[in-house]
């Protein structure tokens, strides 16, 4: 649907190029579909066939931001057959007449501009890592009982929270056997969630056996870290 | 010749005043591709050509347009962990969305209508990049995993 619209735009455009009293009004205009401005810059409007048309919008921005670690990432962004590279934080790219125009804004202008928007964000992804004792689906180590309370408070203080829970397991034992506990090992934490008053619609509990070691090992070795379910909550 | 030109400037109008309708009818609509963590004001989506309000907690589908009124906001955690805001007087359409936990495959694609969206990319930008993917009616915007907010005037 998008195409055809594209086209059918382009060809508009098309018509009031060649329409006398629009070169009349000292207009410019891009065949390839760009908004049509004034000589100043401002947006052309014209009657047509009793419609009335904005020939072109205010134009399409991004702004780009820094990530959580302060450092931008990058955006690729493509207009009229054009790529352009925008990598740096509070650089912006406006669609122009005649391609794009970069801007700079300061942190200030962006969080007056955006605040509202940025503080409407989701929050982030929280992980959390509860180990078990060797050869168990049930057992928690002793310091697994403080992540659990994390956990529980975390996943009570979000709004519509989701959790995937992944288990674990080291490489002693076999492969399918290990990974029948790690699954075990995620039920088990999706139980306690459950006695907690947390609804099971919203965990989603898998097990990845020892194919995906915290630490990485030989086969047949104990290592407490590997013996883990990861809680994710979104 | 003006009289073809004439008809599909008819057309255009039409479209205008029918594209997202037809984006959201035209696409299937049975994948959940997130959920609705922060509704501030109102907020609606058009899903199976019904309008629907929006709560927090409500699935975000494919297909689904999603509309926020002036003042409002609404934000989102898809399942690759990717955070959206939709801006007030928003109209953004979840063209395609998939994502493999285990792989991180997947894609994602959105169309900003008009309006703002603020977003945080995630697991899929990190893992294919190039499967990510915002349009705005002028340009389209691939992904690099990053923070960015894109704004559309649409029509």
């Amino acid at each position: 649907m998008v195409k055809i619209k594209r086209y059918s735009l382009t060809v508009c455009i098309a018509l009031f190029a060649v329409s006398p009293w629009f070169a009349s009004a000292g207009s410019y205009w891009q065949s390839s579909g760009t908004p049509i401005r004034d000589s100043n810059g401002a947006c052309v409007v014209a009657s047509l066939a009793k419609h009335k048309v904005t020939a072109c919008n205010p134009p399409d921005r991004v702004i780009l931001l820094p990530g959580a670690n302060g450092k931008a990432g990058a955006v690729l962004i493509s207009a009229q057959g054009i790529t352009h590279r925008l990598d740096q934080a509070y650089k912006t790219l406006s669609t122009a007449p005649d391609g794009f125009s970069e801007q700079s804004l300061s942190a200030d202008q962006v969080n007056r501009e955006f605040g509202q928007l940025l503080g409407a964000l989701p929050q982030p992804v929280v992980t959390f890592t509860i180990k078990f004792v060797s050869g168990s689906a049930t057992q928690l180590t002793p310091a697994a009982s403080t992540v659990i309370e994390q956990l529980k408070a975390e996943v009570q203080n979000r709004d519509a929270p989701e959790i995937r829970l992944i288990g674990h397991t080291d490489s002693v034992g076999k492969l399918l056997q290990n990974d029948l506990l790690s699954q075990q090992r995620a039920q088990t934490v999706v139980d306690i969630l459950k006695s907690y008053g947390i609804a099971p619609e919203v965990m989603e509990a898998t097990g990845r056996g020892e194919r995906e070691p915290a630490v990485a090992t030989a086969d047949n070795i104990s290592e407490a870290a590997n013996r883990r379910v990861e809680v994710r909550v979104r | 010749m003006y009289k073809v030109k004439l008809l599909s400037f008819t057309l255009q109008v039409l479209l205008i005043s029918s594209v997202n309708i037809a984006i959201a009818e035209t696409l299937p609509q049975i994948e959940k591709a997130g959920t609705f963590k922060v509704i501030s004001g109102s907020v609606k989506t058009l899903r199976d050509s019904t309008i629907h309000n929006v709560d927090i907690g409500d699935s975000v589908l494919v297909g689904d347009l999603i509309i926020t009124a002036a003042s409002s906001f609404a934000g989102i955690t898809l399942y690759d962990n990717t955070r959206l805001t939709a801006g007030p007087n928003s109209s953004i359409v979840i063209n395609a969305f998939s994502f493999n936990t285990t792989t991180h495959d997947g894609e994602l694609n959105a169309h900003i209508n008009k309006g703002s969206l603020a977003v945080i990319s995630g697991q899929l930008a990190k893992a294919n990049p190039e499967k990510v993917v915002f349009n705005t009616n002028t340009m389209t915007v691939g992904v690099r995993g990053t923070e960015f907010i894109i704004e559309a005037h649409g029509e």
